[in-house]
């Protein structure tokens, strides 16, 4: 980054020691640092001071050289065996011999022995790692052997171990630190391509695709190496959507769609459809998160899709069916209940006998107690899908909680329990008044239900700054600790319930717990075996949850009707 | 006494709406369908209109907003059932144009009363 960009560019091609050990393109690309220092070297030898002591060898030197270089340059190395790469640096540790050779050995070209196994430290196997290394001793060696070490101007032993030593440390050195970012690497690219069910896409801070997982390739339908480097994200979507969010987000419609939110820190999670390379579309539920590096620089962001397409697909038959389900079972019940009001309501002449009306009352009460199943089977589906909505209003929590004591009291006489109301007068709040009254129903009607003759029923509800309290305890049969757990389970019927025979079907707390949440409260449970209930349940004052997926607000209709 | 609109395509609670209103003193000219509810609406021009919102063909939602768009029938106030409790629904509806709303199951009770209430408006 300190670098201007071209320097960069030309810089980095040169050192990806991540490549692997030997691959096949590019050895030229990754060899030119060091043929610079070799042309270096040439430009020394011209330099007064340095003197060829040995011209013939000098030009064998300069033949061999070109010779490297052209090889270099023009032999087909994709079409060759791997390892004949490696004869590069080896036949430039020749070169280096020759060299010091034809210098007498004086110019302090010695230096040199460390480039070529520098080179196979980043780039070769550890065999020719070695091959390198020993011959780095050959450079130095061969000399003496030929010419004769009593002759030779720089015979200093030191010098023959020393360097070898040298590139050896550096060698090894590097390899190991090479080797293991390439583990490192391998280990990283091992799970991006063992996400297949996943598609993550990593990009720079301006969107250009820098990972393409085998997960996108699949799913999509383009390869890694057509995709990184050369495109973005923008090219999997519908650029209908893609303009749509650009005008929710007030961005132009491009890359800063997705990453404008992520950019803040945020994770970015929502679902987009894709448009794959044979043009069929994919609800792909999409989060975006920013890559930061150490020392809190913006490197780019990875973006992480899941297919939805099939879940998506069931989501909404599922919705039909228990919208069509709802609707026939709910439209009988309408007629039932509503001729059966007219009936009532009309029998000002007495014209039905007591035990008519009796009759009449009883179906009344079970068309009312199955619709009420109807309704808390759809709600319950609702939440399961995320999607229960509040009609928020201010209303009073106290009032609320002495309308259901007022419908309780008749059924908690018959079974000779008593109800009190306790608490505030008043307890101001912005809630959904007919799923609280819901909640209060359904804490009344197990409190009572479960309660023996002469026990008592308890509802407490208070407010304060942070928001109301809703406490309602019973003296009944309780719930053993082991099963408290389970209590907000759908379905699920304490052993309490189940061996005294209470009848119920398990959907009460469940709907409870739902609607609480809704309302971003928290409930608490405390009971055992023979020892009463008590349920509190805590509500937050309600400004906070007004601009949440969850709620559908009637003073802002329209507007966020269809979230959630 | 007014001219009441009132579609369903529910046999027995259209007749049980026709009822009730009936017997409030109101002349009711009942449909089944949301066609037959829009054209009988510009025909007659009725003083009020009950819409039932789940109807096959054209819903209670489209007859609703096609009223509202119609100078003729602009003015008509819109009393919608809905089938389902579902806010969503309701709320459809009063962005539809309706003026008010009950949930199927309804008391026929209530209905009146909010049919008179619209009409006193």
């Amino acid at each position: 980054m300190i670098l201007p960009d071209w320097a960069d560019r030309l810089w980095s091609p040169g050192f990806s020691p991540t490549d692997g050990p030997l691959v096949r393109d590019g050895l030229a690309r990754r060899s030119w640092p060091f043929a610079l220092a070799g042309v270096i070297a040439a430009i020394m030898v011209t330099f007064p001071g340095s003197h060829v002591t040995d011209p013939d060898d000098f030009i064998a030197t300069a033949l061999a050289t070109v010779l490297l270089l052209a090889v270099t340059l023009l032999a087909p190395w994709p079409r060759l065996p791997l390892w004949t790469q490696s004869i590069v640096p080896i036949a430039l540790l020749g070169v280096i011999g020759l060299l010091r050779e034809s210098t007498g050995a004086v110019g302090g070209f010695a230096v040199l022995v460390i480039l070529p196994v520098l080179w196979l430290a980043l780039y070769g196997t550890r065999s020719q790692l070695v091959v390198s290394i020993v011959a780095s001793i050959g450079v130095f060696l061969v000399p003496i052997v030929l010419v004769g070490a009593p002759r030779y101007p720089a015979s200093g032993i030191s010098r023959i171990v020393l360097w070898p030593v040298t590139a050896a440390i550096v060698g090894v050195t590097t390899y190991r630190l090479v080797a293991a970012e390439r583990a490192r690497t391998s280990f990283v690219d091992g799970i991006l391509a063992a996400a297949t069910q996943q598609s993550i896409i990593a990009t720079d801070p301006d969107g250009t695709i820098t990972v393409f997982n085998a997960g996108a390739e699949r799913m999509y339908g383009y390869t890694a190496t057509e995709m990184v480097g050369r495109s973005t994200p923008l090219t999997l979507h519908d650029p209908a959507e893609v303009a749509a969010r650009a005008a929710e987000l007030d961005v132009d419609p491009g890359f800063e769609v997705f990453s404008a939110r992520a950019r803040g820190g945020e994770a970015d999670t929502r679902e987009w459809t894709y448009i794959t390379r044979d043009g069929s579309r994919l609800k792909i539920s999409l989060s975006v998160t920013p890559i930061v590096d150490d020392t809190g620089v913006l490197r780019g962001f990875i973006k992480i899709g899941t297919d939805v397409t099939e879940r998506t697909a069931a989501e909404a038959l599922k919705d039909e069916f228990v919208a069509l389900v709802s609707h026939e079972l709910r439209t009988p019940l309408s007629s039932i209940i509503g001729y059966l009001e007219v009936l009532l309501d009309e029998d000002e002449t007495g014209a039905l006998s007591p035990r008519q009306r009796h009759f009449l009352d009883v179906v009344d009460r079970n068309a009312r107690r199955q619709l009420r199943l109807v309704s808390d089977l759809l709600f319950v589906s609702q939440v399961d899908a995320g999607r229960v909505h509040l009609d928020l209003a201010d209303g009073d929590l106290a009032e609320l909680a002495s309308a259901a004591v007022e419908v309780a009291v008749p059924r908690a006489k018959a079974g000779g329990v008593t109800v009190t109301l306790h608490g505030d007068e008043s307890v101001p709040a912005r809630v959904d008044a007919d799923r609280i009254g819901q909640v209060f129903d359904n804490l009344l009607t197990n409190a009572i239900k479960f309660t023996p003759p002469g026990g008592q029923v308890d509802v407490t509800v208070t407010g304060s700054d942070r928001g109301a309290r809703i406490v309602v305890a019973d003296t009944g049969v309780g719930i053993p600790v082991a099963e408290q757990h389970q209590l907000f389970t759908r379905f699920f019927r304490a052993s309490t319930a189940t061996s005294r025979a209470i009848p119920g079907v398990g959907l009460g707390l469940t709907i409870v717990k739902a609607i609480v949440d809704a309302h971003r409260g928290t409930m608490t449970v405390s009971s055992g075996a023979d020892a009463g209930t008590t349920f509190g349940i805590e509500l937050p004052q309600l400004a906070a949850i007004e601009d949440t997926a969850l709620v559908n607000n009637r003073s802002t209709h329209g507007a966020h009707r269809e979230r959630g | 006494m007014a001219t009441v609109l009132v579609a369903d395509d529910d046999d027995d609670i259209r007749e049980l709406i026709a009822y009730k209103l009936q017997l409030a003193g109101h002349q009711v000219i009942a449909v089944t369908d949301g066609e037959a509810a829009m054209n009988t609406a510009r025909d007659i021009v009725p003083d009020i209109a009950v819409i039932d919102v789940t109807m096959p063909g054209i819903d209670g939602l489209a007859v609703c907003a096609a009223l509202r768009g119609d100078t003729r029938t602009a003015h008509i106030p819109v009393l919608l059932l809905s089938a389902r409790a579902q806010i969503t629904d309701s709320q459809a509806g009063l962005d539809a144009g309706a003026m008010d709303y009950l949930t199927k199951p309804f008391s026929p009770h209530d209905l009146e009363r909010r049919v008179a209430a619209l009409l006193s408006r």
